[in-house]
């Protein structure tokens, strides 16, 4: 109830200070972010999860590579940000695209690690087993490992896309010096709104990407972890 | 050696195989199998037996090709092994049964591996589905079968293609008694039919009784490091009957082996003959009648149910487990302990031997 009540108070508040035309191209601005959000997933999964599953699978590998993973992963991505920025400039690469490794930075990690845990949850026998039976290849992918690390995926790409979607307020607005790069979407809109302290527009950027986000588990991520739960249960 | 004109008896052999682990933090290494030689001869149930780390586990691994020895070398069809065997087929205690997929499509995914046709992999895996005695359950996962029922499928999975050697890591151990019985006698009569799948048999397991059942020869593995301490020949008709002296003899045999790290395997049991039973007609043998006007120890005598059997104590020393085995045998379990205590209590009063309780061992005194 309180949460209908905020609802409606924020609703209000959008409707008679924006219009309902603003609100449209927010949402707009809001499917831009998410597709920089589903290619930093597809990219990161199809880089990290065969390099974590490697990581998963041979443990010798793992104690090697460990404190590299730990450091890149725990190194602050916004230190970062200036210099990508600066070359950002220099290289003129568009920020629409440029946003998305900013984004990335932070949020791909998520999907090494679970890619990790989720290998080292294949029980050894069924390794042994498909080693045994000659299987290998894209039949090994298709048979042993995406079943068998499905799950742990689902976790990774969930908080990897919530890491993804909040970043995008940082990245999406990027300075070096006096110079400003913006991309359009949502999180430069939230950026933006921000600095103005225009809080309708900003209940209105923050309230679209909530609905985003749980539109998006609901849809998505619900049924993935239902699949998991149902078919690919160890 | 293998002549390119005659078949190869030695399927698969290892040759001065060794295994060792390095120790984590660099404390050294850890020998798993040091220094063995063992080969699988063409039509022959070979059993791999041996106590928990003993090694058996790993020199299969190593035999299938799944795992690289430290040295030595492994040969299949006199031929060196790089990299998993295609020619043999393993079936695993666990099962190892992909959960998401049905019946018939883990039994098919050798052949999916290998990339035979559709229809021809059906059919197959439908005909091994047969043998093992799963017709109907083709479409059923893994999550809704008997442990008995998904190593059947294991099996069947094995079966179909027809491998050379079939290996077997203690197949029935994950099983309840009855139904491990069930499987194993199945499989012995597959194998006694003549029309197996595979020309031979590797089995591992801890199971004396089932190694004598099911094999024909039997090579002892001793631990620590792993090493072959001897083997035994079965000898007998097939099926096997435990009930045949010999099969017995041997059993009482293993069994002290085993029991006993030190002695060396020369696979022969030494020569019985059964101590004659109060009131019975003396034995001819003057041994047996000086035994028993010196009393033989109570501890040698079996209970008058027994038919009699004799063994001599190697060195002075015996383990208790040995006596309670062969009690085991005619008796539940807890009269077998309670006749024990009995005997080993009346023996030490009588300062026929000392008993060491830790160590389970009874010694002669002197």
């Amino acid at each position: 109830m309180l949460i209908g009540g905020l609802l409606a108070a924020l609703l209000h508040v959008m409707f008679t200070r924006v219009g309902l035309a603003e609100v449209a191209s927010v949402f707009e601005l809001g499917l831009l972010t998410l597709a920089r959000v589903l290619l930093l997933l597809v990219v990161a999964t199809l880089i990290w999860t065969p390099i974590g599953v490697a990581i998963g699978f041979h443990p010798r590998l793992a104690r090697l590579l460990q404190p590299l993973v730990l450091f890149l992963a725990s190194f602050p991505a916004n230190f970062i940000f200036p210099f990508a920025t600066l070359f950002f400039i220099h290289s003129h690469v568009p920020i629409g695209w440029g946003s998305i490794l900013l984004m990335a930075l932070g949020a791909q990690w998520y999907i090494l690690f679970n890619a990790i845990a989720g290998a080292q949850t294949i029980p050894s026998d069924l390794r042994e087993m498909a080693d045994d039976a000659g299987l290998q290849g894209l039949q090994r992918w298709r048979k042993l490992i995406i079943p068998g690390i499905f799950s742990a995926w689902v976790t990774g790409g969930v908080t990897a896309s919530g890491g993804a979607w909040n970043a995008s307020i940082v990245s999406e607005v990027v300075s070096w010096g006096s110079t400003t790069l913006t991309a359009s979407g949502l999180g430069s809109y939230i950026a933006e709104a921000t600095a103005r302290g225009d809080w309708p527009r900003i209940s209105l950027g923050i309230g679209m990407m909530s609905l985003f986000v749980v539109g998006f588990n609901r849809l998505v991520w619900r049924r993935l972890y239902a699949l998991a739960e149902t078919r690919y249960h160890l | 050696m293998a002549s390119s004109t005659a078949a190869p008896i030695d399927l698969i052999s290892v040759d001065h195989v060794s295994k060792h682990f390095s120790l984590p933090e660099g404390k050294g290494e850890f020998t798993v199998l040091g220094d063995v030689s063992l080969a699988v001869h063409r039509g022959e149930v070979l059993a791999l037996l041996g106590r928990s780390g003993s090694g058996k586990s790993t020199l299969l691994r190593i035999m299938s090709g799944l795992i690289r020895p430290s040295q030595g070398e492994v040969r299949s069809n006199g031929l060196p092994l790089r990299g998993a065997n295609p020619n043999l087929a393993m079936v695993f205690q666990s099962f190892a049964l992909l959960p998401w997929l049905t019946v018939q499509d883990n039994v098919e995914l050798g052949l999916a591996a290998r990339h035979v046709p559709l229809a021809e992999r059906r059919e197959r895996a439908l005909k091994a589905i047969d043998i093992v005695g799963l017709d109907g359950f083709e479409n059923a996962y893994p999550k809704e079968l008997s442990g008995g029922m998904k190593q059947r499928v294991g099996f069947a999975r094995a079966f179909v293609l027809e491998p050379e050697v079939l290996f077997m890591d203690e197949p029935f151990s994950a099983l309840d008694v009855l139904t491990a019985e069930n499987l194993r006698g199945e499989i012995d009569d597959l194998w006694n039919a003549g029309t197996f799948p595979s020309k031979s048999i590797l089995i591992v397991t801890h199971n004396i009784k089932e190694a004598m059942y099911l094999a024909d020869r039997i090579v002892i593995l001793g631990s620590k490091p792993g090493r072959i301490r001897g083997e035994v020949q079965v000898n007998l008709p097939r099926p096997h009957n435990r009930n045949h002296p010999r099969f017995k003899a041997l059993v009482a045999y293993i069994y002290s082996v085993m029991t006993n790290p030190e002695i060396a395997v020369t696979g022969e049991p030494d020569a019985y003959e059964p101590v004659p039973l109060a009131g019975a007609t003396p034995s001819p043998s003057p041994e047996t009648a000086a035994q028993r006007s010196s009393g033989s120890p109570f501890a040698r005598a079996p209970p008058p149910r027994a038919g009699g059997r004799h063994q001599r104590p190697r060195g002075r020393a015996m383990r208790s487990d040995f006596f309670l085995g062969i009690w085991d045998d005619y008796f539940p379990l807890e009269e077998a302990e309670r006749q024990l205590a009995t005997a080993v209590d009346w023996g030490c009063y009588a300062e026929l031997f000392e008993y060491d309780a830790i160590e389970g061992r009874l010694d002669l005194p002197g």
